[in-house]
C-alpha cells in the first residue's frame, strides 16, 4: 500500500514538491552543520583569523619603505633620557650624565691623573722621603675635597653659564691647572679666614686648638675643624701649628726686644736656608707658580707674618714674589724657633727671605730640585 | 478546501514515508555526504561562511548565539544552493524511490 503510493508520488510529476521538501531538509541540515562550526568558531576565537592572514596583515603590517620614517611609518623620535645624580640627586640627560659626575664626585679623568702622579711621584722619590711623602699625601688629599665641597656648594647655589664654564675648566685641565684656578678663585675665603685667626687672641687660640685639629690648609688657608685625632693631618703637622699659631700671639709681646744680627748662628741659618729652599720648591708646582695667588691670597697674609716676626727687616719677601703660601714659611720659622726660641728665629726669617725669593723664582717645580731640597731637608732633620 | 487539506495530509504522509525509506535504508546519510561535497565544490559553503561573518560582526562576537545564526542562515542557505546540485538530488531521490518500488 505504501510502497504503491510512493511509486505513484514518484511518477507523479505533481509530487514533486514533497521531494523538493526532502531536498530542503538536507539542505538545512547541512547548513546547520555549518552554524555549529562558525558558533564553535566564534566561542573559541578563532573565526577571524584566517581573515586576518590575507587582508589585514597585508595592509596593516606592510613594511613601509618611505625616507624619513622607520619600516613602520613611524617618525623616528630622539628620546632623552636622563638620569639621576646619586650625589646631588639632580636630573641629567644621559649625554651629560659622565662629565658631571666626574665634577660632583670627583671621580673620572682627572683623579685617575692625580693618583697615577701620585704612583710614580712614589715611585721615583723611593721610600728614604716618607716625611715629604706624607705632606704630598695631604696635600693631594685634602685639596681636592675641599674643591670637591665648594663645587658642590656653587652647584647647589648658582647655575649661571659662567660657574659652569669655570668648573669645566677646573675640571678640564690637569690637576695643576685646576689648582691654579682654584686658588684663583679663593681670595675672598682666604681673606676672610685668614685674618680670623689672626686676630684671636691666645686664650682663644688655645681653646680652639685643645678641640680641633687646626691643621692650616695650604690651599684653603683654613683650619682643619676636625678633632684632634683627625687623620688627615699628622701630628707634625698639629704641633707647628700650634706653635706657629701661639708663637705669633707671643711674638706681640717680644716685638720690641731689638736682635742682633751679628750673633746668628750661621750653621743653623745654613740648614735652615736649605729647608726653606725645600719648602720653596716642593710648594712651587706650576700651579702656585701661575702667579694668581701670589698677588691674591699671598698679600694679605704678609703684614700679618712681618708683624709677628719683628720689625720690618725683611724688604725681599714682600718684593719678591713669593711662590710658597706665608703659612708655609712661617710654619718653618716656628720650627726653627723650637730649637731657639725668640729672638733668633727673626733672624732667620730675614736671611732666608732673600734666598727663598731667589729659589723661588727659579725653581718652577723641577723635580731634580726637589729631589735635591728634599734630601737636604731630610739629613737636616 | 476539503481537498486541499486531503492533499496536505497526503504529502505529510508520502513525505514521511520517503523518509522512513531513506534513513532505514542509509540513502539519506549518502545524500547528505553528495549534497555537502557539492555544496563545497560550488562555494556555496564559503559563500554562506562570509555571509556569516557579516552577521556575527554585526552583532557582536560575545552576544552572538546559535539560533541567532541559525535563523539568519537557513534562508539564505536555501536560496543560495545552485539549481544543478537541486536537480542532482532530485534525480538521485528518484532514482533511489524507483529502485525500492521495483523491489
Amino acid at each position: 500500500m505504501v510502497e504503491a503510493d510512493v511509486t505513484q508520488s514518484v511518477l507523479d510529476p505533481d509530487q514533486k514538491a514533497v521531494l523538493d521538501t526532502v531536498i530542503e531538509e538536507l539542505i538545512d541540515e547541512v547548513s546547520l552543520g555549518l552554524c555549529f562550526e562558525i558558533h564553535r568558531a566564534c566561542k573559541v576565537g578563532s573565526l577571524f583569523l584566517s581573515s586576518f592572514d590575507d587582508t589585514a596583515s597585508d595592509t596593516e603590517y606592510a613594511i613601509i619603505d618611505r625616507p624619513g620614517v622607520d619600516v613602520l611609518g613611524q617618525v623616528p623620535s630622539k628620546k632623552s633620557y636622563e638620569c639621576v645624580c646619586p650625589n646631588c640627586q639632580r636630573h641629567l640627560a644621559a649625554s651629560r650624565f659622565a662629565p658631571h659626575l666626574e665634577k660632583c664626585m670627583g671621580m673620572g679623568r682627572n683623579s685617575s691623573r692625580i693618583a697615577s702622579r701620585r704612583i710614580a711621584n712614589n715611585q721615583k722619590h723611593g721610600s728614604e722621603e716618607s716625611g715629604q711623602e706624607d705632606e704630598n699625601d695631604n696635600d693631594w688629599n685634602y685639596a681636592p675635597e675641599s674643591k670637591r665641597v665648594r663645587r658642590m656648594k656653587k652647584e647647589k647655589t648658582t647655575n649661571s653659564p659662567r660657574n659652569r664654564r669655570l668648573a669645566k675648566l677646573r675640571n678640564g685641565g690637569s690637576s695643576h691647572d685646576a689648582a691654579a684656578v682654584a686658588n684663583a678663585g679663593e681670595p675672598a675665603e682666604s681673606l676672610e679666614a685668614a685674618p680670623n685667626y689672626e686676630k684671636m687672641t691666645i686664650e682663644e687660640r688655645k681653646a680652639l686648638l685643645l678641640t680641633s685639629c687646626g691643621v692650616i690648609s695650604e690651599h684653603t688657608k683654613r683650619m682643619c675643624t676636625r678633632t684632634g685625632r683627625c687623620v688627615q693631618h699628622s701630628d707634625e703637622q698639629r704641633r707647628q701649628v700650634r706653635q706657629l699659631l701661639l708663637r705669633q700671639s707671643r711674638a706681640h709681646d717680644l716685638e720690641d726686644i731689638h736682635i742682633d744680627i751679628d750673633t746668628f748662628d750661621d750653621a743653623e741659618s745654613q740648614s735652615l736656608r736649605e729647608s726653606l729652599q725645600w719648602d720653596a720648591s716642593s710648594n712651587s708646582s706650576p700651579a702656585d707658580s701661575t702667579s694668581t695667588n701670589n698677588s691674591l691670597s699671598g698679600m694679605p697674609l704678609v703684614p700679618s707674618t712681618t708683624a709677628a716676626g719683628g720689625h720690618s727687616t725683611n724688604p725681599t719677601s714682600l718684593a719678591a714674589p713669593t711662590t710658597t703660601t706665608t703659612h708655609k714659611r712661617s710654619s718653618a720659622k716656628s720650627s726653627s724657633s723650637q730649637s731657639k726660641p725668640g729672638s733668633k728665629s727673626k733672624k732667620h726669617k730675614s736671611s732666608s727671605g732673600g734666598r727663598h725669593g731667589v729659589s723661588s723664582s727659579s725653581s718652577s717645580a723641577s723635580s731634580s730640585n726637589k729631589d735635591q731640597h728634599s734630601s737636604n731637608l731630610y739629613d737636616f732633620n | 478546501m476539503a481537498d486541499l487539506q486531503e492533499r496536505k495530509l497526503r504529502d505529510a504522509q508520502m513525505r514521511a514515508t520517503i523518509n522512513q525509506k531513506l534513513v532505514e535504508t542509509g540513502e539519506r546519510e549518502r545524500l547528505k555526504e553528495l549534497l555537502r561535497a557539492r555544496l563545497i565544490e560550488c562555494g556555496w559553503r564559503d559563500e554562506l561562511k562570509a555571509y556569516c561573518k557579516e552577521i556575527v560582526q554585526q552583532k557582536g562576537l560575545e552576544h552572538i548565539t546559535v539560533d541567532d545564526l541559525v535563523s539568519e542562515m537557513t534562508p539564505r542557505g536555501r536560496s543560495l544552493v545552485p539549481d544543478e546540485v537541486k536537480k542532482e538530488l532530485l534525480q538521485r531521490i528518484r532514482t533511489f524511490l524507483a529502485q525500492q518500488s521495483n523491489m
